[in-house]
């Protein structure tokens, strides 16, 4: 069977093969952005001081301490 | 700032001593902490610096500090001060809570530096207090100048210097009778001095009142005379205390 050129099954086997390469690609992507993540983490600035992960941790280390809580914010997928 | 102040040995010492660093990284993966704290917090982009009371309730940026970033300690120490003023008032409070004074000089302090914590009511009442700090109150009270200043300014038109120089006036004016009346805020460690300087400053020039004049450039001038961004308006200051001193030499000579 011949498709015609115009026709709006051409695409379809393209199509699949894309879906199906997916999961893929973002396993890919997530294991990329752990990687860039970790790095970071191990970034002279982020070993220099004893930095709270997660503000959980940050408010019960401020209250113990009654200390105020500084936060830096900074991105890891990116320059 | 991670190839610079953020691993320079005061940042180090004061993550150690003043205040308990938390670290943000948005990575764009489900599972790292507070995904979403950074747009919770008011940022906007990166690098973003905020400093948050032991609750994590937000102070900086804010009132009292409208931009931060950590470029070195004194800048650092000065906007964590507040946050450390606060919380020891706090700490005060807690301990007798059955002390009016305690709860209102807390309030004006959370009045002055966290958005829309206190109420004007509630402010304006914890200064009738009785034992309340009266530094304390008259800091609320000078910000409320400047708030009112700010906000009788911002409709003007970029070029409407007529309105924007009768808008200060009015402010200076305003902020001379606090001065005479109350507590003097001439502490170059609190955050209002540079206005409230400015704004005394150019109340006593209208008034006429030279000893006031004197004293507040003097002031002005011993906190920023070092600053070369600053000389020149500090130069300009002088001559128009020079020229206000000449004017009522000239009136006096006149009368007698």
């Amino acid at each position: 069977m011949s498709l015609d050129r115009r026709h709006p099954l051409r695409l379809a086997p393209l199509l699949l093969l894309l879906a199906a390469s997916l999961p893929c690609a973002a396993q890919g992507d997530a294991s990329g952005l752990r990687a860039k993540y970790d790095a970071k983490l191990a970034e002279p600035f982020a070993k220099a001081v004893d930095w709270a992960l997660s503000l959980e941790d940050a408010k019960r280390r401020a209250r113990e301490e009654n200390k105020p809580i500084l936060g830096y914010f900074t991105r890891s997928y990116s320059p | 700032m991670e190839g610079g102040p953020l691993r320079e040995q005061w940042w180090i010492e004061m993550a150690k001593e003043r205040f308990v660093p938390y670290l943000n990284i948005s990575s764009r993966l489900p599972s790292t902490p507070d995904p979403n704290l950074l747009q919770t917090m008011g940022g906007r982009g990166f690098p973003y610096f905020v400093i948050l009371d032991p609750d994590g309730e937000r102070v900086v940026p804010g009132k009292a500090y409208p931009q931060f970033r950590p470029m070195n300690a004194a800048g650092t120490e000065a906007a964590l001060s507040g946050v450390v003023e606060l919380i020891r008032a706090r700490v005060r409070a807690e301990r007798e809570p059955d002390s009016p004074a305690l709860a209102a000089n807390r309030k004006l302090l959370e009045r002055l530096l966290i958005d829309g914590k206190v109420s004007d009511i509630a402010a304006e009442a914890a200064t009738k207090v009785e034992g309340v700090d009266p530094i304390l109150a008259q800091r609320f009270r000078a910000q409320e100048v400047i708030v009112r200043y700010t906000f009788s300014v911002r409709p003007l038109e970029r070029d409407d210097q007529e309105g924007r120089r009768a808008a200060f006036e009015s402010a200076a004016r305003e902020m001379l009778e606090l001065h005479r009346s109350g507590p003097s805020l001439l502490d170059p460690s609190l955050r209002i001095f540079s206005d409230y300087c400015r704004l005394v400053f150019t109340g006593a020039l209208l008034a006429g009142d030279v000893a006031v004049a004197e004293k507040t450039l003097g002031e002005y001038r011993r906190r920023f005379g070092s600053t070369g961004q600053m000389r020149e308006r500090i130069d300009r200051m002088q001559l128009d205390l020079e020229s206000l001193k000449k004017r009522l030499a000239e009136s006096e000579d006149s009368e007698g």
